[in-house]
């Protein structure tokens, strides 16, 4: 019933105000996007000056570069010693003079292949599926007019959506607004419909506004939908400046105290764990972006001082100190009676494991058994961990000489630095938004330690601290229960059954397809990685970023090679894998310095590739040839491209086929890398069917990724080739000069 | 076939002359083209060589000295050397230098004898002969001459008569006199101590009574002129012993110097022969005038044997016996050869004594012999009128230095025919340095402007391959012509290199820094920053922050969890007073617990890499900006004392203080 009366009610209001209405909307309409296209006219007239300015810099520093440069060309007035015998251009002036000038000859320039625009990368970047075409390859107007079809069915691909081709009746949410403001202001300079619009702004200022704009653009919903956008729209834009989900800088005045997660949310949010970037370049899909794990601390944590760190230090409380040894024996306590435990546990592992040496053959049956075993330890840390955290606390030693002195623990007596001075007492007891919000982003990592609390937020001192946290009284738990999700794998695990359970593996997916996944971190609480973790279902190791134990089953453990990890030997290597700094370690391949690397199996990760130069190929088009000489096996550069679903390879394949000039790579079964907008050198190598290198995809740290290798070993200033044909994956992708080959 | 055979045939002779005459022009036209690209070639060489001919292992016949020296070469026997050569060039200074003089020599005088004499020599053979020499007063005379003062119009000059001798006049060859007169000049007297106006030192010699060569004439001049003519009949030679760097040039060997009268005293210190090495050819400067060869051939010369000796001789010595000096012809005719050659198959044949090899050069065109040159035995390239020496040097000359064309050698029983046709399958292009090619105008890769770097396209190899033998057989038809020689032997960076962006050239200078090879280039920095700043709902300080940390991450490429430490100082090194000169601390504070959240760092290290700052900021001016950024903040929240946002979204630990 109510919608029937609407709906009559707004035809009637249509009918009404139709004409001069529509014409309104129209005229403001035409108005506003004539604005918009002077404005955007104007823009693109500041950027094009903006690009001549900075073309002309480039050029006046290449002019000097040149200059510098000694190789330009002086052409000297004066004729050369040989003159008389040169080639001489003439020609008589019209009283009469002739003039002549020794011709001089200029080589001519051998023209150099095509090329089209490609942006230098050097790591992999992921893009999204374009849904739209964004233009009609131009290759030439033969083709355009002779296979119309092509264009066609290319545009048929992407469902007929062509970029920049919207109808008219454009309209969006900015331009929207801006109308519907237009439009109030502007009914008041009609006289003619004054008192009609009066009796209906009475009621609904706006409801005219909106009836009329439904009716000029009817796909953009009913005048209630729009009226109701508009106030959307139009609300945020009145409350605050900001989107209500944007937290306020907690460094600027006008910081808020919000809650820890709001605090850390965008940090949280955008940084990827992988690459140790914000918003990084590759891992875009939710999937491969996993969030902090709250479960895990990474150790050594920082115990409470033992020391005051001054005059108003929370521990100079009455029966404080006290209190803080009762604690802390309390858990030295609990360590000791979780070391003997785990020695127990220890014990009973070595000789579980010879008896299942014993069987050896039924292996499938351990993790079960294990399993069993994981329960019962509870809250110690992979004995794994122990290798990374000794590094650590080197690490820490090395840079801070202070915490050496205090076992590990830096003391309290730094000379820390405060801003406490510099303002009267009284106002430093004031808890600002910011240091709200500061104190608990900090309870978390240093927990009941309000010193060092105290000391990071500079504005506090250690008493006020303690006291806001016992208003607070953020009742973290001391100790989390550090359970781990997943139950530890058996420790101590011999390494060479370790080789071979790779080995194992490595063999199951050779005899089975050849198929690939690319590695998403798995998420599973309380679940082991059994067949339902995603990992295991890829056939790809459990990694790092996963949230499962550092002890899972599935996890992949490194090497212990002192050698370079260049031979099968290296159960990396064997696994089609780089070494990964945080497992391996005896082959240097943590280390930052790459000169203090051993391990040769860290090439992609660490980007050693070798110096390329580019030139027109002795094949066709261009090539890349190698400037220094390389190894049979050595690592001659990354296959690097834009990251994009095999759904929109397909799409651009299409188009790369008619070019006859394909950069398209297999990456495994979910991607494919397309180096032909963004890529490197290696891009312009060619294809042979007798090639001097191979490409090889490795999981690199989680991600695969194309190694191209040599083949066998190449001299300086040879030409690159490989065989496009047996890809890494062994997939036959379409090669333009690969056809070519094959008729010769 | 055959109906088309018939047509041939049934050709009228005259289409058949036409086409012929058209054949001939087209093989004109094909074989001009690289006549006069090798012509051409031929006078730059000449007049620029690029390489010396005798270098080339197949032209040993061009070459004039051995190696011999080289094989017993030693580093440390250098010094040894050294010192040797010292000596001997020490050695004629404390000696003396003694002259022989073999004889006077006038050709004018000979034929005169010659038509007096023939009965006499028929008579008493060898026997009258050695009588037979008259004899002629022979002055030595060291001229010593002076620096010149600017009055003086000659340098003065001061002349030390050394001794007299007789010195026969046209001794013959076959039967010289058994002694020669010798004068010996002590080396002391070459000391320029005394006076050190003496420039240079030259030695004179003054013939007194030289015969008149025209002997015809001799009795019709009245008895006046003959006096006269005595007193002119003086001629004298002239020999530079120390230039004016008191260097000697002279070494123990036989000279010839022609006599002059003395109104014009030149010296010529020409026809030098080594003696003692062989006799070896020295090859004579021609260009210089052949006019002064010619004074050798007519006029009056004087020769003698120059010896350093240590004891002075006087008198009359035993006559050495005379060397072979005869440096004319074979001498002249090697790397000065006149071009002789005239076109591609004019060859002007030049007698050669010992091979009697016929060359016949035949040229083909579309497989039809159109032209044949005269057989002759010239071994000179026709193209670059070059001596090769041998038959294979000339082929293996031709094939390597004209690939335009095509040679063939066909052995015949008494001649050599070379057919050439035009190469089909000629390369022209370009296979030197890549960067010449684009360096304008070309030569530029020659000009003088100053070092500039190049590509290296050679390489200095100390090779020696193993060289077939050399035989006639490579130049025979090849069995099947197959081009297995079309591969490429060079190695190394023979091309021209462009940027991978811009496509320009790389100039060699820029060959060593890998361009476009960075971790974080302009545009991916750019894009970083702006993906950061596309979000909504992220404040501008973390956007600042995220950015700073996203630069530092992209320059530096950590891998693993295990640098995170490592990449969190390196970072407050870098960057940490940027951080806090732009406000960001408490920013910096939460992205670390977001590392410490996400397990890369652990508190310890949250901790210490705070005080690490801390120590920056004490350092810094920014306390101040710190406190006023603080000040700031409480101004503001004590502004807007409880501001409505704590309500709606209380913290979740508000309720915790009922709980304690």
């Amino acid at each position: 019933m109510e919608k029937d009366t609407k709906n009559r009610k707004s035809i009637d209001d249509k009918n009404k105000v139709s004409i001069e209405w529509k014409k309104k909307v129209k005229s403001e309409y035409m108005r506003l996007r004539q604005i918009k296209r002077h404005k955007r006219a104007d823009e693109i007239k500041v950027a094009w000056n903006e690009n001549r300015k900075r073309m002309a810099e480039t050029l006046q520093e290449e002019e000097k570069h040149w200059q510098e440069r000694k190789v330009l060309w002086h052409c000297s007035s004066e004729p050369p010693l040989h003159h008389s015998v040169m080639k001489k251009a003439e020609i008589t002036t019209s009283d009469g003079e002739p003039q002549s000038k020794p011709i001089r000859m200029i080589n001519a320039v051998t023209p150099i292949p095509t090329m089209y625009t490609w942006a230098p990368i050097q790591q992999n970047f992921m893009v999204e599926d374009e849904t739209v075409l964004h233009n009609i390859p131009y290759m030439g107007d033969e083709i355009l007019e002779q296979d119309g079809a092509f264009i066609e069915e290319l545009i048929k691909n992407y469902d007929g959506k062509v970029h920049g081709d919207e109808s008219s009746g454009f309209i969006d949410d900015e331009l929207f607004v801006e109308l519907v403001d237009a439009l109030l202001a502007a009914p008041v300079e009609d006289p003619k419909k004054d008192p009609k619009s009066k009796t209906e702004k009475a009621p609904d200022p706006f409801i005219g506004i909106f009836q009329a704009i439904s009716a000029v653009f009817p796909d953009k919903g009913s005048p209630e939908e729009l009226k109701d956008k508009y106030f959307e729209l139009t609300d945020r834009s009145h409350l605050s400046t900001l989107p209500p989900e944007c937290t306020p800088n907690i460094d600027g005045p006008k910081a808020q105290s919000v809650p820890r997660e709001q605090t850390m949310h965008s940090f949280h949010t955008l940084f990827c764990r992988r690459c140790f970037k914000y918003d990084c370049f590759l891992h875009r899909l939710q999937a491969s972006h996993p969030g902090p794990s709250s479960q895990k601390r990474k150790g050594p944590d920082l115990k409470p001082f033992a020391e005051p760190c001054g005059t108003s230090c929370y521990m100079n409380l009455d029966g404080m100190k006290e209190k803080l040894v009762a604690e802390k024996a309390n858990e030295e306590a609990e360590e000791k009676e979780k070391n003997e435990k785990e020695k127990e546990k220890e014990k009973e592992k070595q000789e579980q494991e010879k008896a299942a040496n014993g069987e050896e053959k039924d292996d499938k049956m351990k993790p079960s058994k294990v399993r069993k075993h994981g329960s019962l330890d509870s809250g110690n840390e992979a004995s794994s961990e122990d290798s990374n955290d000794s590094m650590k606390t080197k690490e820490l030693k090395r840079c801070n000489s202070k915490t050496e002195a205090g076992k590990e623990q830096p003391s309290s007596n730094s000379s820390c630095f405060s801003l406490i001075g510099s303002v009267a007492p009284e106002d430093h007891i004031e808890w600002t938004g910011a240091d709200q919000s500061l104190f608990r982003a900090l309870q978390k990592v240093f927990l009941n330690n309000f010193c060092a609390i105290a000391q990071t937020m500079i504005t506090k001192t250690c008493l006020q601290v303690y006291e806001f946290a016992q208003k607070e009284a953020a009742d973290i738990p001391s100790e989390e229960s550090l359970k781990d999700h997943t139950p530890p794998r058996k420790k101590k695990k011999k390494h060479r059954l370790w080789s071979m359970h790779c080995r194992k593996i490595q063999l199951k997916k050779d005899s089975s397809s050849n198929h690939v996944y690319n590695f998403v971190p798995c998420d599973h609480p309380n679940q082991p990685c059994d067949q339902n973790c995603p990992c295991v279902g890829a056939q790809n190791f459990c990694e790092k970023f996963c949230q499962c134990s550092s002890d899972c089953q599935n996890r992949f453990p490194g090497c212990r090679c002192k050698a370079q990890c260049n031979t099968k030997q290296c159960p990396c290597y064997l696994a089609v894998r780089e070494c990964d700094p945080d497992l391996c370690q005896m082959c240097g391949a943590d280390q930052f310095d790459t000169t203090k690397i051993t391990c040769r199996n860290v090439s992609v990760q660490r980007g050693q590739h070798k110096h390329l130069l580019m030139a027109p190929s002795d094949v066709a088009g261009w090539g890349i040839f190698l400037k220094e000489s390389a190894q049979k096996n050595e690592f001659i550069s990354e296959y690097c491209g834009e990251i994009i679903s095999q759904d929109e390879a397909d799409r651009r394949g299409k188009v790369y086929d008619k070019y006859m000039c394909s950069f398209l790579f297999n990456l495994n079964n979910d991607f494919v890398v397309d180096a032909t907008r963004k890529g490197n050198k290696i891009r312009f190598a060619n294809h042979s069917i007798n090639p001097n290198c191979y490409a090889k995809v490795m999981m690199v740290n989680g991600d695969h990724r194309i190694g191209i290798f040599a083949k066998r070993a190449i001299l300086p200033g040879e030409e690159l080739f490989f065989d496009y044909r047996y890809g890494p994956t062994e997939q036959l992708k379409f090669v333009g000069i690969e056809r070519e080959m094959e008729f010769l | 076939m055959p109906p088309k055979k018939r047509d041939k045939d049934s050709d009228s002779a005259a289409k058949s002359v036409q086409m012929d005459q058209m054949n001939h022009e087209l093989f004109l036209q094909a074989f001009e083209k690289p006549t006069q690209i090798y012509r051409f070639l031929k006078t730059r060489s000449q007049l620029s060589p690029i390489f010396l001919p005798r270098t080339l292992s197949y032209m040993r016949s061009r070459m004039s000295r051995t190696h011999k020296a080289r094989k017993e070469f030693k580093v440390n026997g250098i010094l040894a050397q050294v010192v040797a050569r010292k000596k001997k060039e020490a050695a004629p200074m404390a000696d003396f230098m003694t002259i022989t003089f073999l004889g006077v020599y006038d050709k004018k005088l000979e034929p005169a004898r010659c038509f007096r004499t023939p009965d006499q020599q028929d008579e008493n053979n060898a026997a009258s002969a050695p009588a037979a020499p008259e004899l002629i007063k022979l002055e030595t005379i060291l001229h010593k001459v002076c620096h010149k003062k600017r009055k003086d119009v000659t340098s003065p000059g001061l002349q030390v008569v050394l001794g007299e001798s007789q010195v026969p006049l046209n001794p013959s060859e076959e039967h010289p006199p058994p002694q020669a007169p010798t004068v010996s000049i002590p080396t002391e007297s070459f000391t320029r101590a005394s006076s050190n106006m003496v420039k240079s030192f030259n030695l004179m010699l003054k013939a007194l009574d030289m015969p008149q060569p025209n002997n015809d004439t001799e009795n019709a001049e009245p008895a006046a002129k003959r006096r006269r003519r005595e007193d002119a009949n003086v001629y004298t030679a002239e020999l530079l012993l120390f230039d004016k760097n008191n260097h000697c040039n002279l070494v123990a060997g036989d000279y010839e110097l022609s006599l002059k009268k003395l109104e014009a005293p030149v010296r010529i210190p020409k026809g030098r022969v080594n003696t003692w090495d062989k006799a070896m050819e020295v090859p004579v400067e021609l260009n210089k005038g052949s006019g002064q060869l010619e004074l050798f051939r007519t006029g009056p010369v004087i020769k003698f044997r120059l010896n350093w000796a240590s004891e002075p001789s006087s008198g009359m010595v035993e006559r050495p016996r005379m060397l072979e000096a005869s440096p004319s012809e074979s001498t002249t005719d090697k790397e000065n050869s006149t071009p002789s050659a005239d076109g591609q198959n004019n060859v002007v044949a030049k007698k050669k004594e010992a091979q009697k090899m016929h060359i016949v050069y035949q040229f083909l065109y579309n497989n039809n012999s159109r032209q044949q040159t005269e057989a002759c035995d010239d071994l000179h390239c026709p193209w670059c009128s070059l001596h090769c020496g041998n038959l294979y040097a000339l082929l293996k000359h031709l094939k390597l230095n004209h690939p335009r064309f095509c040679f063939t050698y066909v052995p015949l029983p008494d001649v050599a025919r070379i057919d050439i046709c035009i190469n089909e399958c000629f390369d022209g292009s370009y296979a030197g340095n890549a960067i010449d090619m684009i360096a304008q105008p070309p030569g530029l890769a020659f000009s003088r402007d100053g070092p500039v770097r190049r590509t290296c396209i050679t390489n200095v190899l100390v090779c020696r391959p193993k060289r077939p033998t050399p035989s006639m057989a490579e130049f025979l038809e090849p069995d099947d012509p197959d081009f297995e020689n079309q591969r490429s032997y060079t190695t190394g960076h023979n091309r021209l290199y462009h940027h991978t962006t811009t496509c320009l050239p790389i100039f060699p200078k820029e060959m060593d820094e890998d361009s476009e090879g960075e971790n974080d280039p302009p545009w991916l920095q750019k894009k970083t920053m702006m993906m950061i700043d596309e979000f909504t709902d992220v404040n501008e300080g973390e956007k600042e922050l995220m950015k700073m940390w996203n630069l530092h991450v992209m320059k530096h490429g950590y891998v693993g969890d295990c640098q995170i430490p490592l990449a969190v100082e390196m970072f407050i090194e870098a960057k940490g007073e940027e951080v806090l000169a732009k406000n960001l601390y408490r920013n910096f504070v939460v992205h670390m617990s977001s590392l410490f959240d996400f397990g890369l760092i652990s508190a310890v290290g949250v901790y210490t890499s705070l005080q690490k700052l801390h120590e920056l900021a004490n350092r810094q001016e920014c306390k101040m900006e710190l406190a006023s950024c603080w000040k700031a903040q409480r101004d503001h929240w004590h502004a807007c004392q409880k501001p409505p946002v704590l309500s709606p979204n209380p913290p979740t630990t508000t309720a915790a203080p009922e709980k304690n």
